[in-house]
């Protein structure tokens, strides 16, 4: 079996014996995607690069971090992804460009996950199932997902309660997975 | 102030945890049960998955980061970790534990050759020359072990508590070369050790002497065990225990 038709689980056992073919097959999978998402997050093409060049990195150096029973490959890159990126975000480095940049783009406000959902085939049903989230849970998923916001900090600005907050990112999770597996989206 | 969150508690925060929406000391706590907890992290996973569909188009990753990601896994070999505990063959353990009586030898020996190989480190010979890890049998025990884990054809067979609480997760390869993973065992005084058995028929057969703090772990297993468990005995081990099992797990 060639690498190109490996699944997730041998890529990254080939991976752990220093299988850089391996390692440039995932990088080929999954690089346009977790790009993508650094580049949403930190709205900063250097930094998301750097953010992607760690995470790839670390999949070489520690593939045993991967539990293929836990999920798939992208969306265990696109955790790491995202938890590097939200570290940037809160760093104060990254808090100041961030503030430069947000001064110039004033046009710009808030995020809207309905026309981020972008997935090839499955597009139109994640958007569908998006936009049927009540309008509570979703505004509080897109705060803390592509905002990068603490719980805390999505409180104060929907001007909710903190815990209410947090219950509502974990019902709305939920709620998208039962709607996914209900259209036929398989999520593992 | 760090503090210990019950698994309610916990569970109340995965969904934020999951979307890396908690900072400072609430994440620590939260990680700290997740660790733990199979449960929690089952959830955390499905959070996560979910999360992915959510994450914007796909876009053509940089021009030339790729050649600068190869060019720095020639550059810099993974760090080095401080070495888990070896499994100590029995019959070395034994005479470091002082004398035991004949029959007790008799029957270590006897158990020495049902088993063939009590306790050997198992290492890939598919390793990378220079590698730091190479000249780290410890942290290449490690690697090889998780390899193992993610290997589509290894058996995985879960050892845990009566209360679920405690668990320790072995692979078997179809070699029979089996690993311990990974464990939440609790640490043990200097005078006591985990020590690993293949259950064969009605028999517990010593697999090795885990000691005070279980880590990867390689071994052999017997191809006619049909689960494994792990005592706690006096440090050294023993030939053969009585004690009930801390952990123990059939194979499917």
């Amino acid at each position: 079996m060639s690498l190109s038709d490996a699944g997730d689980a041998a890529l990254v056992v080939a991976i752990g014996r220093w299988r850089q073919d391996a390692l440039a097959e995932a990088y080929r999978r999954h690089a346009g995607a977790a790009f993508a998402l650094a580049r949403r997050l930190l709205n900063d093409r250097e930094l998301a690069e750097e953010v992607l060049q760690e995470v790839f990195l670390r999949l070489w150096n520690e593939p045993e971090r991967f539990d293929p029973e836990r999920g798939s490959l992208r969306s265990y890159l696109l955790a790491q992804v995202h938890g590097r990126s939200v570290d940037l975000l809160r760093s104060e480095t990254s808090r100041r460009r961030r503030e430069e940049r947000e001064a110039r783009e004033t046009a710009e406000h808030g995020v809207d996950i309905e026309r981020e959902v972008i997935d090839l085939t499955v597009a139109s049903q994640v958007k569908e199932v998006v936009a049927g989230l009540p309008s509570d849970e979703r505004k509080a998923i897109e705060l803390a997902y592509f905002g990068g916001h603490t719980y805390r900090q999505v409180a104060v600005l929907l001007d909710q309660p903190e815990g209410t907050v947090k219950s509502r990112i974990r019902s709305g999770l939920r709620r998208l997975r039962q709607d996914l597996v209900d259209v036929g989206v398989g999520v593992s | 102030m760090s503090r210990e969150l019950t698994h309610d508690e916990a569970a109340g925060f995965l969904g934020v945890y999951a979307l890396d929406a908690l900072d400072g000391d609430e994440r620590a706590e939260v990680e700290r049960h997740v660790r733990d907890c199979r449960a929690c992290q089952d959830e955390v996973s499905e959070h996560r998955e979910v999360a992915a569909y959510l994450a914007p188009a796909s876009t053509r990753a940089p021009e030339g980061l790729w050649d600068r990601i190869a060019s720095s896994l020639e550059e810099t070999p993974p760090p080095l970790q401080m070495p888990p505990a070896p499994v100590v063959p029995i019959e070395r353990a034994r005479r470091r534990a002082g004398p035991l009586g004949v029959a007790a030898a008799v029957a270590a020996v006897a158990a020495a050759a049902v088993i063939g190989v009590l306790g050997v480190k198992v290492v890939d010979d598919e390793r990378r020359p220079g590698d730091l890890a190479a000249a780290d049998p410890a942290r290449e025990l490690d690697r090889t072990a998780r390899a193992a884990a993610a290997d589509p054809t290894a058996r995985r067979i879960e050892l845990v508590s009566a209360d679920r609480r405690l668990r320790a997760d072995t692979v078997v390869l179809p070699d029979g070369t089996g690993y311990l993973v990974s464990s939440n065992l609790p640490e043990l005084g200097p005078d006591r050790t985990y020590q690993l058995w293949a259950l064969v028929g009605s028999s517990k057969i010593s697999v090795g002497v885990l000691g005070t703090k279980p880590g990867p772990t390689g071994f052999k297993a017997a191809a006619d065990a049909w689960g494994f468990a792990i005592t706690q005995e006096a440090a050294g081990g023993v030939v053969a225990t009585e004690n009930a099992p801390v952990v123990v797990g059939r194979r499917a």
